[in-house]
């Protein structure tokens, strides 16, 4: 098939790829920066001596990130409370966006609105840590995963695809008299997979990095995500008043840079690693089949 | 049945797995060691063991240790019977939430003083005058009425007050070799000082390159730096900069009215014009500071005695260079003030819903017990700790145990604090050794700034930001513009308008009400 | 006549399927929503909004008549929308581009490699860029020095700024923004290319009239939701990267609110700046929504 290429098409083709690689080595390079600190001993670090590749090798700082039991429960909790949360926001959102996305709907637009209207407008901390004190939620899990298992821009990116889908194929099965239910569910939903997968890749980083809610709604050591656990480890080390050295263990030389680029290179690697198994659900084809006749 | 279709399938049965998982371990993780109610009110402050037998409440700030496995409250248990219950995060925005909504807790660390004023007068928290009358002898004797005054309102006392250990933490360092390579001598004026940095930029003695060394660094980028540089300002007869508060002719005083705040600025702005700053100095912080003294290219920094990484990662690269303090630049008259670390660190609240401010101010009193005290901050002489020359250093790895002791502290006082404090300066041998350094040629000149004795007056509840937001903002300007620095007279009244002299003059109130009798 | 077609497209049922995810919206969202009368009050936490005494438009007329007020927004505006018109093609252009990559290892790499900045944080992120643009030491300007030119000293001249925080900004987020296209790009009938390739159209041609159409609606949807923060984008991410000497250009308006000091407990002042926020996003959205479908047939809603 490529070699039946035209020439402005090859053209073409080389232009992306010099586009594309350009822009990965510019995104990259800073990145790998960051990874060589974190594992490069104290002194270069200190000095601003580390450019891509570590000097004086060191795993000391991810040993003291992950080490600690408290890493390792904060990790479980960040889990279960991601996995809970993107599989509940995901059928949410189906369910939401799918009735929004049939045009005939009374109060379509209105109904929209009412969703839409919240991305701009909200109370404020203080009246929705009321709300969950009155509703006894405070402490627990769900206090975290309840108040961002209706995003909006989930939702609205759902419908925005279930409208871009041909109406035929919603014809035939009502013809044959399938309720919306079984059309969601039986139809719908196995054509829309690179969207689904799309929609809980963004619930799962949403819970994932989440700072805001746990801090808040949590003051149980037992209960707090990875995040809070890193961000103290961060705290910790950037501490100017020196509470950093005096409240952590001899550490050897490693410098507080380190270990704060390793947090965030722990932080973000489950997530990362996260897509490329998703990918498999963004290549074009899965569709097929199903628009035919 | 599709692939993804699967995928849900078998999330769904997760879900519902873990949410059956979770029911039964629903809510807060509670140690049930929810011990028995404290000893009866009517007997005097010790019971027959010393042991007051009592489970407390705590929130303080968020650390990433876990709390309810950690020695210092295995030791609190053993020594003084009380169980601290462990909760984390005590930000300003969370701790207003827990007061107002009634969460239950027995004691909070803070360290705002505004709010403690806004919680008094709300009524959110408990006054502890006669609990302190009946049960905390060894408060009382602690802290003076100026002391106590920093964690009061309205002529009662709210809080049991954590002060800080005093010494001096930061100064200026100086390239010493570089001075000794171009025989010049250790300079003790600022004008002096001045003649150092331009020969350090003419000759770079340490070989740096002249367009790359940087004769002096500080960090004005630091978030609401008000370009304090102790050490260095004082001499111009300020205080720690241009708008920090002095005691003159026993009034307190704003800088600002100061021939010195002017002249201190011209100063900083000729060693701008000259070269002798980083180019970046208006977005340069501490780290960054740090990091080009590490790197070699700085003659003189301002910089703490923490910052030993500095020290390390120079003497790495260049075995030869030598890093030391300054003693204190010297005013007209050859006197010498930089600032020490004194001062209020935090303190703890107790809940208007809390039963047990009896039992917390019990155990806040037994803390500072001399015989509980070296064994509670150090843990045991030659298992932990040991003293040299009167001086305590940590012993590895036991001290380990102890690092995040400081969690728990109820209270501390500066004057027993100080030396035990010591141990955990000396943690590292290069830290120990600047801390050495900076207090031996320090420390006589040492004074605590009076805002930090101050009570949170109301003008800088109100204010105070405001004018620390203007004071970065026109500062770093005059700094780097001749022009702006003309209008230097302008700032001062702009700083008096708004706000300013309502502060000076509440200060004074107090000032001259209490500590100028 | 609505009833029969109600029942024949079973709208009963459909809306049954939208109540669980509405009543948590309500719940969670409108439910607090309620706070939003302290803008109106001189709220007192711990007199709760019973107590507290109404003060009316008084924090909006403070908002409007502070002198700076004008200045932050305009940076504001300036800054956000300057993102907004990079913001709608970048991510776009490069979901093309990603698609045209056939070697699957070779395209997940890139992938990856490309949104891996969005998982950073602003304090890492802008740590990066300060690092890159110092004047002495910086690579940017070491670079600049090789080919005999004179160091800039990028992080505190004025002029520079607007341009350092878009190009951040881009950095770290248009790998990330390349997602949804793809999800979008993917959706697309492979029929429609297979038909026009055997009728021998260039792949440029079928980017044009296939691909582009394919990802307008998204691309709508993109851009009016940016609209909709048009007024709170870029805090984080200024706070980190400012400095006094360039304020005149860099404080938006929540940079301005938050230095201030007036977030600390004053509730109603930043719940009305809140509002005010809300109020102009949200007519933006609507006015935007309504032209778009005026002008592109397709919309929001």
């Amino acid at each position: 098939m490529d070699k039946t290429l035209a020439k402005s098409d090859r053209v073409f083709v080389w232009l992306s790829y010099a586009i594309l690689i350009l822009s990965a080595v510019f995104v990259a390079l800073p990145i790998l920066n960051l990874i060589a600190v974190s594992l490069s001993g104290g002194n270069p670090v200190t000095s601003g001596d580390v450019a891509l590749w570590p000097k004086q090798w060191q795993w000391g700082a991810y040993r003291y990130v992950s080490h600690s039991g408290q890493f390792l429960r904060s990790f479980d909790m960040s889990v279960v409370i991601t996995l809970l949360g993107s599989v509940l926001g995901v059928i949410l959102s189906i369910m939401a966006a799918y009735p929004l996305s049939k045009p005939g709907l009374p109060a379509r637009k209105f109904l929209t609105l009412v969703f839409v209207f919240t991305m701009m407008f909200g109370g404020g901390i203080v009246p929705q840590y009321l709300l969950m004190s009155g509703l006894h939620l405070l402490n627990t899990v769900w206090a975290v995963i309840l108040p961002s298992v209706s995003a909006v821009f989930n939702l609205l990116i759902v419908k925005n695809y279930f409208e871009s889908l041909p109406d035929e194929i919603e014809e035939s099965a009502k013809i044959d008299g399938a309720s919306p239910m079984v059309i969601l569910f039986r139809i719908m939903l196995p054509l829309s997979a690179p969207v689904v997968a799309t929609i809980f890749l963004f619930y799962a980083v949403g819970f994932w990095n989440d700072y805001f809610n746990p801090r808040l709604y949590l003051t149980d050591q037992s209960l707090m995500p990875l995040q809070v656990y890193l961000r103290t480890v961060i705290f910790e080390a950037q501490d100017p008043s020196g509470n950093f050295k005096l409240d952590q263990s001899n550490l050897g030389n490693i410098a507080p840079q380190s270990i704060i680029n390793a947090t965030v290179i722990l932080s973000m690697l489950p997530m990362v690693i996260l897509y490329p198994f998703l990918q498999r659900f963004f290549l074009k084809g899965m569709v097929i089949g199903s628009v035919k006749g | 049945m599709s692939k993804q279709k699967r995928l849900k399938a078998g999330a769904l049965a997760v879900l519902i797995g873990i949410s059956a998982a979770l029911g039964g371990c629903g809510g807060a993780k509670e140690d049930t060691s929810n011990a028995s109610p404290s000893a009866s009110a009517a007997a005097s402050a010790s019971p027959a063991d010393g042991k007051l037998n009592v489970s407390l409440k705590f929130l303080s700030y968020q650390d990433k240790f876990d709390p309810t496995t950690d020695f210092e409250r295995q030791q609190i248990q053993d020594i003084l019977g009380v169980d601290i219950i462990p909760s984390m995060g005590n930000e300003d925005d969370k701790v207003n939430l827990v007061l107002s909504s009634g969460q239950d807790y027995d004691m909070i660390s803070m360290n705002n003083r505004n709010l403690l004023a806004m919680y008094a007068k709300n009524g959110a928290i408990q006054p502890l005058n006669d609990l302190i009358d009946q049960y905390g002898p060894n408060l009382k004797n602690a802290f003076t009425k100026e002391q106590w005054d920093m964690v009061s309102a309205d002529g009662k006392i709210y809080a049991i007050p954590t002060f800080n250990y005093e010494a001096v933490t930061d100064g200026l360092v100086i390239r010493k070799d570089w001075l000794d390579k171009l025989g010049l001598a250790v300079p003790t004026t600022p004008d002096e000082l001045y003649n150092v940095l331009k020969a350090f930029k003419e000759q770079d003695p340490g070989g740096v390159g002249k367009d790359k060394v940087i004769p002096f660094a500080f960090s004005p980028g630091d978030d609401g730096s008000q370009l304090f540089i102790s050490g260095l300002a004082e001499a111009f007869g300020i205080g720690r900069g241009p708008t920090d508060f002095i005691v003159k002719d026993g009034q307190m005083v704003s800088s600002l009215d100061q021939p010195g705040a002017k002249e201190y600025m011209s100063y900083l702005n000729k060693l701008n014009a000259d070269g002798l700053l980083d180019p970046d100095a208006a977005a340069t912080k501490h780290d960054r500071v740090v990091e080009k003294v590490g790197a070699g290219l700085v003659g003189v920094a301002a910089l703490s005695c923490w910052d030993s990484a500095a020290k390390k990662a120079l003497l790495e690269k260049h075995p030869d260079a030598v890093l030391e303090f300054l003693p204190p630049m010297k005013d007209a008259s050859g006197k010498q003030a930089i600032s020490g670390s004194g001062g209020l660190y935090s303190f703890v609240i107790v809940p208007k819903s809390s039963k047990k401010a009896a039992d917390v101010v019990k155990y806040a009193n037994a803390f500072l017990d001399e015989k509980n005290y070296t064994k509670l901050i150090l843990g045991e002489e030659n298992v932990t700790y040991k003293v040299e020359d009167g001086k305590y250093y940590p012993i590895f790895p036991e001290f380990n145990k102890l690092n995040k002791g400081r969690w728990f502290y109820p209270v501390n006082d500066s004057d027993v604090y100080t030396p035990l404090f010591g141990a955990r300066a000396r943690k590292e041998k290069e830290m120990g050794e600047m801390w050495d350094d900076i207090n031996a040629k320090s420390a006589s000149s040492m004074y605590t700034p009076i805002v930090n004795l101050a009570p949170v007056v109301e003008a800088e509840q109100k204010n105070g930001q405001t004018l620390r937001t203007l004071t970065h903002e026109k500062l770093i300007k005059m700094m780097l513009d001749a022009g702006e620095l003309a209008k230097f007279d302008q700032f001062s009244s702009e700083w008096k308008q708004k706000g300013g002299t309502e502060l000076t003059r509440q200060y004074n109130e107090w000032y001259q009400g209490t500590v100028a009798k | 006549m609505l009833k029969g077609r109600f029942l024949r497209e079973g709208y009963g049922q459909l809306y049954l399927i939208l109540l669980p995810s509405l009543a948590l919206l309500i719940l969670f969202k409108y439910v607090p929503m309620g706070g939003l009368i302290v803008a109106f009050q001189d709220y007192n936490i711990f007199q709760g909004v019973r107590g507290s005494e109404f003060v009316g438009l008084e924090h909006f007329r403070r908002l409007f008549s502070d002198e700076e007020f004008y200045r932050v927004l305009g940076n504001t505006l300036i800054i956000n929308v300057y993102k907004l018109l990079l913001w709608v093609p970048l991510p776009a252009l490069f979901a093309i581009l990603l698609n045209e990559v056939r070697q699957l290892a070779f395209r997940k790499t890139l992938q990856t490699t490309l949104y891996l900045p969005h998982f950073l944080s602003w304090v890492i992120v802008g740590g990066i860029f300060v690092n890159l643009l110092q004047t002495n030491g910086g690579l940017v300007n070491d670079l600049i020095a090789r080919l005999g030119g004179h160091r800039i000293s990028f992080m505190v001249e004025p002029g520079y700024f607007r341009h350092i925080i878009v190009a951040s900004a881009m950095w770290k987020e248009v790998g990330w923004g390349t997602i949804v296209y793809l999800a979008a790009i993917a959706g697309i009938n492979p029929q429609l290319y297979e038909a026009a390739m055997t009728d021998g159209a260039s792949k440029w041609k079928q980017m044009i009239h296939i691909t582009i159409p394919g990802i307008a609606s998204t691309a709508v949807l993109m851009a009016l939701m940016s609209l909709g923060s048009v007024l709170t984008n870029s805090f984080e991410q200024i706070l980190v990267m400012y400095n006094a000497a360039v304020y005149d250009v860099a404080d938006v308006l929540e940079t301005y609110v938050f230095r201030n000091g007036i977030g600390q407990m004053q509730y109603s002042y930043t719940t009305a700046v809140g509002i005010f926020n809300g109020v102009v996003g949200f007519t933006l959205v609507v006015t935007a929504n309504t032209l778009c479908r005026k002008f592109l047939g397709k919309g929001m809603w």
